[in-house]
């Protein structure tokens, strides 16, 4: 259940300033990336679409669900934090790394098939955004990966206090940044057909 | 919106943009749904997930015009 009177009486931001500044940087970062692709597809649409077509959207799709579903298991995790409840921490975190390890999965499969397929960020425009642009973002992820590891060593050995709460709000709401990115991505990337 | 019930639409919102794109419905008029649909997700995430909800209403309005921004952008790099 969501502990939502906890949040209310904050009327903060979760975490610290220090994560926001970076969440907002990276956030204005990606918008011009987004803008950079947008004039790339506007000056060559049959090149976009034609290299959109030898994307694989569904595990476009899976990932998106995957990065979700580990996105709702921090926010459990928060929760439980919230309520001083070691073991459910614990869990959440697990379920959370568990479930986003399913990206890296997914996204190194992908990158592998490219390979297989002769396809490489020096292939055409489309495609060096491509890499580029979720490259970026993968390097993101494992940087989420391993704070979640410290977050998850740290809720097994330390005292669930107000620090330890700061520190479990700033770790999620970059986790939470890490999937709401993949989401604009998703579609841009591999949804939007011409024809 | 409990921390499930948003997952429950995030789910449903992502499947959605999925039939929007499997179907053979006029590729413009899906290529823009699933743009906007991306959109209200990014907004979910942020309200519900990054509890933006319960802060200052101008931190909120930036966030929001993030997403804004990054759906027209998108659309018109589509469109024009």
């Amino acid at each position: 259940m969501r502990d939502a009177s906890a949040a209310a009486a904050l009327h903060r931001l979760p975490g610290d300033s220090g994560v926001w500044t970076f969440i907002l940087a990276d956030m204005a970062a990606f918008a011009m990336f987004f803008l950079v692709f947008a004039l790339g597809r506007a000056a060559s649409p049959e090149l976009f679409e034609a290299s959109r077509a030898r994307l694989d959207p569904a595990l476009g799709l899976a990932n998106t669900l995957i990065l979700l579903t580990s996105s709702y298991f921090m926010v459990r995790a928060v929760e439980a934090a919230r309520r001083c409840d070691r073991q459910a921490v614990v869990r959440s975190l697990g379920l959370t790394m568990l479930v986003g390890s399913g990206f890296a999965v997914t996204k190194l499969a992908e990158y592998a098939a490219k390979a297989d397929a002769g396809i490489s960020i020096l292939t055409n425009e489309f495609f060096t955004y491509y890499f580029a642009f979720t490259g970026i973002h993968f390097l993101h992820f494992l940087i989420g990966m391993a704070a979640l590891a410290v977050m998850l060593a740290k809720a097994r050995r330390e005292d669930l206090d107000e620090r330890f709460r700061t520190w479990i709000e700033a770790t999620g709401c970059y986790w939470h940044m890490v999937d709401l990115l993949w989401i604009m991505l998703f579609p841009m990337l591999y949804l939007m057909r011409a024809s | 919106m409990s921390g499930a019930w948003a997952w429950v639409i995030l789910v449903a919102l992502t499947l959605g943009s999925w039939l929007l794109f499997e179907q053979g419905i006029d590729a413009k008029f899906a290529a823009t749904a699933v743009v906007i649909d991306a959109g209200v997700k990014v907004n979910i995430v942020i309200s519900r997930f990054m509890e933006l909800e319960w802060t200052p209403a101008p931190f909120r309005m930036l966030t929001a015009l993030w997403a804004l921004g990054a759906v027209a952008v998108i659309i018109g790099g589509y469109w024009f």
